[in-house]
C-alpha cells in the first residue's frame, strides 16, 4: 500500500524542552519524521515549545508553532490549521500523552483529525497496567508478577505461589520508604508488616524481585500489514535495577545464546503484534541469568531514546521508516536509504559492537544523589563503535569527557582494597570505574560479579583492558603490544604514559569501516564511518571512488548533551554543515552523540562517529585531509581542540586560535579591553586563600570566584564574606591548582547578552537580549528577553559599539557571544566567547537572520556587506521572544533548586508574542509553570533581599493571594503593612513550613538564602519539597517580580494569539 | 591476549593472503570460503552440514561469546572445514555453556584463524563471489597453497553428510508420518517436524524409492544439504520415480527444494554471493506476508526454468527477488529455500507446514 491519498496535512507534536529522560533524540526523530512527510508532498504543521531544535526550522515544516505544549494550545492549533492527521509517536511520552487525551475527549473526532502512528487501543494496552497485563496474559507473555495486598498473610501466600525474592513497596509513601527486599518468608513477614504500618492506606505491593537479571531490549518495527522486523537487540551492562537510560548498553546483545535471543525476539514480535503497533516499538525484557525465565519490563510503542540509539547503532532510520508506515507504506515498499539497494523490510546485521555510555550531571551537582536506580539521571549519552568491546568502551570513555583516557579513575587510586570492595556494591555513576579499579588490583572476578551482578563476559573484557595496562607498564612497548593495545582502543597518549616510552615510529593510524546495515553483504552508499584497526580503509576507498573538485571542510560536533552544552550546539553544527554544502563545499561531521541530527548519516557528506580527542581527530584528518575545519559550533568540546589543530597546522576556519586564547587568557583579555577602552568589573587572579581574601577585601564584597580553566559557570560562586571565600578556596585548592582562581567584583546589575556575526571587518548583531534576573544567575538559567525592554538608547548604543570594537580587536570571523552587565548606567563586559552560543537558535528564529549560515559564509571569506542582512544592529522584530529555562530538579534528588552562577537548567522553551507580558506568559506556561491566579505565596528571603521583596509581596497581596512567611520575612512584611502569616521553621513544631507546602495551600514559593546547597540545610529541604509537590519555586527576586507582572495582566493562555513563526 | 600466538594464514584462490593467528586446530584446511552474517548462532553454523567443504567466515567480529553448549548443534558430528573470525572469546559466559569455541573446534578437528580483518574479507567475497581457499599454519609457499586450492573440489557432499541408517523419531500424539530424506539435515528440521506433530522417519540419501513407497508415508520431506544441486543426478532421478509411483506429498527445504526443481525439469544456478545468515526477508506471495528468515545456501532454483503449468513461484526474497519457494501444480509438492520454522507467525501459525499438511490431508482423504 503506498501513500494514503486521503492524507493531506499532518500535525506533528514535538517533545518540548530538554529534560532528563527526554533529550535531543526527539529532535532527531522529529526532524526525520518531518522530512519523511515533506518528501511525500504533505503539508506539515509542527508544534514544539523548544526553539533550540532543528525540527522547528523553517525548512522542516510548512507551519511552525513555538508554543507551550498543552492540550489547550494543541486544540487551538488544530482549529487554526485544520490538519487531517495527527502524528503522535514522534514527540516522546509528552507528545503521545497529549495526542491520546485529545483523542479520548473526542476533540480529534469532532475536528475530523485522525491519529497517525498509533491507535488509541494500542497505546491504552501498552500504558494501562491492567490492560497490558491482560493483553500479555492472552498471548502467554510473562509480566513481572505482583500483587497489591493488605495483610502479611496475603503477601506470604502470594510469594509462596511465585517464589522469592520479593520486593515490597508500601503504597503512598515518599521515596519508597518502608519497603525493601525479602529473600525468604521470615524477611517478608518483617518487611511487609513494617510496610503496611508506614503506608497511610495500609497497603503494599508485593512484586517478584528481578534485580540482577539481564536487561535486554529489542527495537521492533511493524507495518499495517503485520510485517515485522527487529532492528536490533541491545544488552544493558548494568543488570535490571538501573534505568536503561543510566545503563551502559551494548548492541547487539552479547551474552545471550542463539536460542535465548531467538526466544526474546519472538516474544518481542508477538507483543508488538498483539498490541497492533504500526511503526516503531521498544520492548524491554528481564532475563534470568541462569535460566530461560524472562519477564517484560516495559513496552514503548513510539520512538524513544533507545530507538535513536538503535538507529545510529545500525544505520537503520527508525523514525523515518515509522513515519512512512504511518502514512500508509509497507516495510517492503520503503527503500533502505543506506544501501540504496535493499528495503526497510530487513533486519540489520552488525559487524561491529556498539557501546553507549551515559553522561551524568554530577560534576555540576556535587550534592546530587549519585545512586542509580529506576529514576533516570543522565542528561545525555555518547555512543562508540568498535571491532571489540574493549575498543568500543575505551572510545566511549574518551567521548564522555571525564578527563580520562582509560577506565582508570585517578580518584580511586587512593582507596584501600577493602574500600574498593565496599564501593562495588554501591551502584552509582562511577561504579564501572570501581569495577575496573578492582580488576586492576586483582580482586577476583567472581567477587566482583557477586557484588555487582554484572555478567562475567563484561568483567572478563574489562579485565583484558586492566591486563593490557599492566602489560604496558611492566613489559614496556613492543610492536606487538602496541598493535594489541590499539586494537583495544588505547590512545597513544595512554600507551606512552603507561609504558613510559614514546610511541614514535610504532604509530599506526586507524582505518575506517562503514556502518552499512548489512555487515558488508551488500554494497552500501552511506558514508558513515568509524575508526578501528585492520587491513582496509573504507573511508579512503570511498574518497577515491568519489573524487570531487569541492573543498572539504570538517565540522566538529559537541559530544554528549550536558548541562551548559545542549542541543543548541548540535543545531549550530547542523546548520554549519548545510551552509557549507550550499556554498559548494563538502561538509564532514565528526561527533559521538547518538541522539542528534548531526549524526544522522544523511546530514553531512560524510559522518565519522568517533571521539573528539586530539588523536581520534588526527585519524580523521589523515584520511580526509580537509581544506579547513570548523570548531566554532561544537561548544567547548570542539573549541578545546583548537590548540591541537593549530599545532598541527590545520586551517581553522574563522576566528583564529590566537584570538580564542586572547579571549580566554585573563591577562591578555584585560589588556585587550584596556586597548579598546572597555570597562570590566575589577578583579584579579589568585592562587592561595590568603590572596583571595586580600583581593576580595580590596574589591569589596560581594565578589565572584571561579577557576580560570573552565567556562560555563562550573564551580563558580558569589561570596559575600571572608568566610565564604575561605570555604570556596579550601574546596578548590583541594584539587591540584594548575590555573589561578579569578576573583572579580560582583556587580548586581542587568545582564545583557549579544551574539554577533563578524567577518573580520564588519559585524552584524541580530538582536540584543536582556536577562530578567540580574547578574549572578548563570545566563543559561536566566529568563532572556529579546528585544530588550528596559535598556536606554544610550546603553543599547554602547553595547553595539563595544561589540563592534571587541569583534574587531579580537579579529572574530564567525560568531561571537558577549555578555555585559549594566550597573549604575554603565556597561561592563563580563565575558567574551568567540564561538556559537546557546542563544543562537532562538535569536535566528525570531529575527529571521540565519546566523550560522552567515557566520559560515563569513568564515569562508564572504563579507557581511554582500550577504543582504546589513551590518550593525539588525532592525528589531515586531515580536517579543522570551526564553525560559527548564530544569530537571524532580529527577535529581538532593539537588538544591536555588539558582546561582553555576548553570542548572537542562533545556529551555520560548514564548513569542506581540508584547513582553504575553511572551513571558507563554514562556512560563511552556516551561511548566502552572500560573495560578489564586492561593497562597510562601516567602522566605535572606535579609539582603527583604527590601526588594516588599513590592512583590504587595503585588501578590493585591492580586488576592494569601501570604505566608518564615518568622523574619513575615515580621518584616507585617511591619511594612503587608499582612503575612508566620510559619514555623522545620523542627520548630507543627504546623511547620513543610506541612504548609504539603497542605496544597501554596501556589508559589519565593525562597532566597545565603546558605549553600547542602541537602541537610533546612532551606534546601524546603525547596526540595516544593519541587516534589510540583509547586513553582522562585529563587531570584527578579523572577518573582516578572511573574507578578505577568499575573497582573490577568491574562491566561486563552487570551493570547498563537503565532506561526514561518509568517514572521 | 594470546601469549605466544601461532601464526596462521588464509590464502584465497585469487592469491590474496590474510595473516592472522591460529585457534582451534593447527594444520591446513581447504574449502570454499563463505561468509555468514548472524551475530549469534555460530554453534549452529559450525555444525550445519550445509556448510560441508566450506571455510566459514563470521562477519560479526566477536565469536564464541556464549560458548558452546550441548543443545544447539545442528548435527551430532559434522563440523565445517575451517572457521574464520576476527576475535574469539576466551571467557565466554552463559549458564548453558559447556566449553569455549577454541576447545570445541579442537575437539571437532576444525582449523581456525582469528585476528584478521573479517570485514575486508567479506567485502572481497561479496565483490568477487565465493572462492576456494586454504587456512594453514604451515610454512607453505603461496604458490604451493594455490596449487592445492586449484586441485580442491567439493565432491559427493551429500554422501558425506547423510545419515547411514534409518531412524524413527516419534512425537507425542503424531498426526502424520513423514519421511525426512536426509541430504545433510539440520537437527532443527527434525525438531520442527516433530513440533508440528509428525512422526519422522529419517532416511539416508539414496534410499531406493521402492523402500520409501513401502513405508506408507503421509509425506516426504527432502532436507537441506550442502553443495551444488546438479551434483546429485541419481537423487533427482529418484525423486522423479517416487512421484511416478504414487501421489506422495513432498516438502523440499534448501537443497531438497533445489533437487525437486531439477526433477521437475527446471535448473539451478550458483548465486553471486548466496544467502547465509538469519536476516533474509522473504515474502509469501499468496498472502503478501513477509518474514525474516534464516538461510544458508549458495545456489538457487530458477523459477522460470519451470513451465508455468508445472510450478509457480510461491515465495520470493524481498532484497534480490530470488526464488525462495515453489508450489507445484502437477504434483502435491511445495518447496522452500529458507529454514521453514522462521515462517512462524505470532500465535504459532506456520503456513509452510499448514500447506504441506493440507497436501497430506488431501491425499489421505483421497485414499
Amino acid at each position: 500500500m503506498p501513500l494514503n491519498p486521503d492524507i493531506k496535512k499532518v500535525l506533528v507534536i514535538g517533545s518540548g524542552p530538554i529534560v532528563i529522560g527526554q533529550a535531543a533524540e526527539f529532535d532527531y526523530a522529529g526532524t526525520q519524521a518531518c522530512r519523511a512527510l515533506k518528501e511525500e508532498g504533505l503539508e506539515v504543521v509542527l508544534i514544539n515549545s523548544n526553539p533550540a531544535t532543528i525540527m522547528t526550522d523553517k525548512a522542516m515544516a510548512d507551519h511552525i508553532y513555538i508554543e507551550p505544549l498543552t492540550l489547550e494550545v494543541v486544540r487551538r492549533v488544530i482549529d487554526i490549521e485544520k490538519p487531517d492527521r495527527l502524528l503522535s509517536t514522534l514527540g516522546g511520552q509528552h507528545g503521545l500523552t497529549l495526542s491520546m487525551q485529545l483523542d479520548k475527549e473526542g476533540f480529534l473526532a469532532e475536528r475530523g483529525v485522525r491519529l497517525l502512528g498509533a491507535r488509541r487501543d494500542t497505546i491504552d494496552k501498552a500504558e494501562d497496567r491492567q490492560l497490558f497485563k491482560d493483553a500479555m496474559a492472552q498471548i502467554g507473555q510473562p509480566c513481572i508478577l505482583s500483587k497489591v495486598v493488605e495483610s502479611v498473610e496475603d503477601a506470604v501466600d502470594f510469594m509462596r505461589e511465585i517464589g522469592y525474592p520479593a520486593i515490597i513497596r508500601p503504597a503512598f509513601t515518599m521515596g519508597g520508604s518502608g519497603g525493601g527486599r525479602a529473600d525468604n518468608e521470615e524477611e517478608l513477614r518483617t518487611i511487609a508488616a513494617g510496610g503496611l504500618r508506614t503506608s497511610p492506606i495500609h497497603q503494599i505491593l508485593v512484586e517478584k524481585c528481578i534485580a540482577g537479571w539481564k536487561e535486554i531490549e529489542f527495537e521492533v518495527i511493524r507495518d499495517s500489514a503485520g510485517n515485522m522486523i527487529t532492528v536490533c537487540s541491545m544488552e544493558n551492562l548494568d543488570p535490571v535495577g538501573v534505568h536503561t537510560g543510566d545503563s551502559i548498553v551494548v548492541a547487539p546483545a552479547v551474552t545471550l545464546s542463539a536460542p535465548q535471543l531467538h526466544m526474546l525476539r519472538t516474544a518481542a514480535l508477538n507483543i508488538v503484534d498483539a498490541l497492533g503497533v504500526e511503526g516503531g516499538c521498544n520492548c524491554q525484557f528481564a532475563l534470568h541469568p541462569d535460566s530461560l525465565e524472562y519477564a517484560i519490563i516495559e513496552v514503548n510503542p513510539r520512538v524513544s531514546r533507545s530507538s535513536a540509539l538503535a538507529s545510529k547503532a545500525t544505520g537503520y532510520p527508525i523514525a523515518r521508516v515509522a513515519t512512512k508506515i504511518a502514512v500508509g507504506y509497507r516495510l517492503d515498499e520503503i527503500e533502505n536509504t543506506v544501501t540504496g539497494s535493499t528495503y526497510a523490510c530487513y533486519e540489520p546485521a552488525l559487524d561491529y559492537l556498539v557501546v553507549k555510555f551515559p553522561k551524568w550531571p554530577f560534576d555540576k551537582f556535587v550534592y546530587g544523589n549519585r545512586k542509580l536506580g529506576t529514576q533516570m539521571k543522565a542528561t545525555g549519552e555518547v555512543m562508540a563503535i568498535g571491532s571489540s568491546f574493549e575498543q568500543a568502551i575505551m572510545k566511549a570513555v574518551r567521548s564522555v569527557e571525564l578527563g580520562i583516557d582509560t577506565l582508570r579513575l585517578p580518584r580511586l587510586a587512593g582507596k584501600t582494597d577493602a574500600e574498593i570492595e565496599d564501593l562495588l556494591s554501591c551502584c552509582d555513576d562511577e561504579r564501572i570505574f570501581v569495577v575496573y579499579e578492582a580488576l586492576t588490583r586483582g580482586i577476583a572476578l567472581e567477587r566482583i560479579h557477586a557484588a555487582t551482578q554484572i555478567d562475567r563476559w563484561f568483567l572478563a573484557k574489562l579485565k583484558n583492558l586492566a591486563d593490557m595496562e599492566a602489560l604496558l607498564s611492566q613489559d614496556g612497548l613492543t610492536p606487538q603490544t602496541y598493535l594489541a593495545a590499539k586494537k583495544w582502543g588505547f590512545p597513544d597518549k595512554a600507551i606512552e604514559r603507561l609504558s613510559g616510552q614514546p610511541v614514535g615510529d610504532l604509530h599506526r593510524p586507524a582505518v575506517y569501516k562503514m556502518v552499512d546495515t548489512c555487515a558488508g553483504e551488500f554494497r552500501a552508499e552511506a558514508p558513515y564511518f568509524y575508526a578501528t584497526y585492520g587491513d582496509e580503509n573504507e573511508a579512503e576507498q570511498f574518497l577515491q571512488a568519489h573524487p570531487t573538485d569541492k573543498r572539504k571542510v570538517l565540522v566538529f560536533g559537541s559530544g554528549p548533551i550536558r548541562i551548559g552544552q545542549g542541543i543548541e550546539f548540535d543545531y549550530c553544527s547542523v546548520h554549519c554543515v548545510w551552509a557549507l554544502k550550499q556554498q559548494g563545499y563538502e561538509a564532514v561531521i565528526v561527533n559521538n552523540n547518538p541522539e542528534t541530527v548531526s549524526t544522522d548519516f544523511d546530514t553531512s557528506d560524510r559522518l565519522y562517529f568517533d571521539p573528539l580527542t586530539p588523536e581520534d581527530v588526527d585519524n580523521v584528518l589523515a584520511v580526509e585531509q580537509p581544506w579547513g575545519v570548523v570548531v566554532q559550533f561544537g561548544g567547548q568540546t570542539a573549541i578545546k581542540l583548537t590548540g591541537h589543530l593549530e599545532k598541527r597546522g590545520v586551517n581553522i576556519l574563522g576566528t583564529s586560535a590566537d584570538s580564542v586564547d586572547a579571549a580566554e587568557d585573563r591577562e591578555r583579555f584585560d589588556r585587550l579591553l584596556e586597548d579598546c577602552g572597555i570597562p570590566r568589573p575589577a578583579g584579579d587572579t589568585v592562587f592561595t586563600t590568603e590572596d583571595a581574601v586580600k583581593v576580595a577585601n580590596r574589591l569589596g564584597y560581594p565578589v565572584l570566584l571561579r577557576p580560570s580553566y573552565v567556562l560555563g559557570g562550573q564551580n563558580m560562586i558569589i561570596a559575600h564574606s571572608d568566610r565564604q571565600v575561605e570555604e570556596y578556596m579550601t574546596i578548590i585548592t583541594g584539587h591540584k591548582l594548575e590555573n589561578p582562581v579569578l576573583v572579580d567584583k560582583y556587580m548586581m546589575g542587568t545582564e545583557v547578552e549579544v551574539d554577533a556575526i563578524c567577518d573580520g571587518e564588519n559585524y552584524l548583531i541580530p538582536g540584543i537580549m536582556e536577562h530578567i534576573e540580574r547578574a549572578g544567575i548563570h545566563s543559561g538559567d536566566s529568563i532572556s528577553v529579546y528585544p530588550p525592554q528596559n535598556l536606554s538608547r544610550r546603553v543599547r548604543d554602547t553595547v553595539v559599539e563595544y561589540t563592534g570594537r571587541l569583534a574587531q580587536a579580537l579579529g572574530v570571523v564567525g560568531l561571537v557571544n558577549i555578555q555585559y552587565v549594566v550597573y549604575d548606567g554603565e556597561v561592563y563586559v563580563i565575558e567574551v566567547n568567540p564561538r556559537s552560543s546557546r542563544t543562537v537558535p532562538y535569536i535566528s528564529k525570531v529575527t529571521g537572520v540565519p546566523m550560522v549560515e552567515l557566520a559560515t559564509r563569513a568564515m569562508l571569506g564572504e563579507k557581511l556587506a554582500t550577504m543582504g542582512y546589513g551590518t550593525g544592529l539588525y532592525p528589531e522584530s515586531d515580536y517579543v521572544a522570551v526564553k525560559v529555562p527548564v530544569f530537571s530538579f524532580e529527577k535529581l534528588h538532593d539537588v538544591d533548586v536555588h539558582l546561582g552562577p553555576e548553570m542548572k537548567s537542562t533545556g529551555e522553551v520560548l514564548g513569542v508574542a506581540k508584547t513582553f507580558e504575553e511572551a513571558l506568559l507563554k514562556g512560563l506556561v511552556g516551561a511548566g509553570y502552572r500560573l495560578e491566579h489564586q492561593g497562597g505565596v510562601l516567602i522566605t528571603v535572606r535579609d539582603l533581599d527583604k527590601a526588594e521583596i516588599l513590592p512583590i509581596a504587595e503585588a501578590f497581596e493585591a492580586l488576592g493571594f494569601d501570604l505566608y512567611g518564615t518568622e523574619g520575612t513575615a515580621n518584616f512584611l507585617n511591619n511594612h503593612m503587608v499582612p503575612t502569616s508566620s510559619v514555623k521553621k522545620i523542627g520548630e513544631g507543627s504546623p511547620n513550613i513543610l506541612e504548609l507546602i504539603d497542605s496544597g495551600k501554596v501556589s508559589y514559593v519565593i525562597s532566597t538564602s545565603e546558605k549553600g546547597a547542602n541537602p541537610a540545610e533546612d532551606s534546601v529541604k524546603m525547596r526540595r519539597r516544593t519541587v516534589e509537590r510540583a509547586i513553582a519555586c522562585l529563587t531570584a527576586i527578579d523572577t518573582a517580580a516578572a511573574l507578578t507582572g505577568c499575573l497582573r495582566t490577568g491574562k491566561t493562555m486563552a487570551d493570547v494569539e498563537l503565532i506561526d513563526i514561518t509568517r514572521i | 591476549m594470546i601469549k605466544n600466538p601461532i601464526k596462521a594464514r588464509l590464502i584465497l584462490a585469487d592469491g590474496r593472503v590474510y595473516e592472522g593467528i591460529s585457534f582451534g586446530c593447527t594444520g591446513s584446511a581447504l574449502g570454499e570460503v563463505v561468509f555468514t552474517t548472524g551475530a549469534v548462532g555460530y554453534q549452529e553454523s559450525l555444525t550445519d552440514p550445509s556448510h560441508y567443504g566450506q571455510l566459514v567466515a563470521f562477519t560479526f567480529p566477536l565469536m564464541g561469546n556464549y560458548g558452546i553448549n550441548r543443545e544447539d548443534s545442528s548435527s551430532e558430528h559434522f563440523a565445517v572445514a575451517g572457521c574464520i573470525v576476527r576475535e574469539w572469546c576466551e571467557v565466554p559466559s552463559n549458564f548453558c555453556l559447556e566449553e569455549d569455541l577454541h576447545s570445541f573446534l579442537k575437539r571437532r578437528g576444525v582449523v581456525g584463524i582469528c585476528d584478521i580483518d573479517t570485514r575486508a574479507l567479506t567485502r572481497h567475497l561479496r565483490d568477487h563471489g565465493p572462492m576456494k581457499g586454504l587456512i594453514t599454519t604451515e610454512a607453505l609457499s603461496v604458490q604451493e597453497a594455490l596449487s592445492q586450492i586449484e586441485a580442491f573440489h567439493i565432491q559427493d557432499a551429500v554422501a558425506a553428510v547423510t545419515c547411514r541408517t534409518v531412524t524413527r523419531h516419534s512425537a507425542p500424539e503424531p498426526r502424520y508420518t513423514v519421511g525426512l530424506y536426509d541430504l545433510g539435515h539440520n537437527r532443527r528440521t527434525l525438531g520442527w517436524l516433530m513440533d508440528m506433530g509428525c512422526r519422522v522417519i529419517l532416511l539416508p540419501a539414496g534410499t531406493p524409492p521402492e523402500d520409501i513407497a513401502a513405508l506408507d508415508l503421509d509425506g516426504l520431506v527432502l532436507s537441506e544439504g550442502p553443495g551444488d544441486p546438479a551434483d546429485n543426478p541419481d537423487i533427482v532421478a529418484d525423486i522423479g520415480r517416487m512421484a511416478a509411483m504414487r501421489a506422495l506429498p513432498m516438502l523440499g527445504i534448501g537443497l531438497g527444494h533445489q533437487l525437486m526443481a531439477l526433477s521437475a525439469g527446471g535448473c539451478t544456478v550458483r548465486m553471486p554471493r548466496g544467502h547465509r545468515g538469519s536476516n533474509q526477508p522473504v515474502a509469501d506471495l499468496a498472502t503478501g506476508q513477509i518474514f525474516i528468515t534464516a538461510q544458508n545456501h549458495g545456489y538457487q532454483a530458477v523459477p522460470h526454468s519451470l513451465p508455468a503449468e508445472v510450478a509457480v513461484l510461491s515465495h520470493q526474497n524481498v532484497n534480490d527477488q530470488s526464488c525462495e519457494g515453489l508450489r507445484y501444480l502437477t504434483h502435491p509438492w511445495l518447496s522452500v529455500q529458507f529454514r521453514p520454522e522462521s515462517f512462524t507467525a505470532p500465535g504459532g501459525t506456520n503456513r509452510v507446514f499448514l500447506e504441506f499438511a493440507a497436501l497430506m490431508d488431501g491425499i489421505k482423504e483421497g485414499k
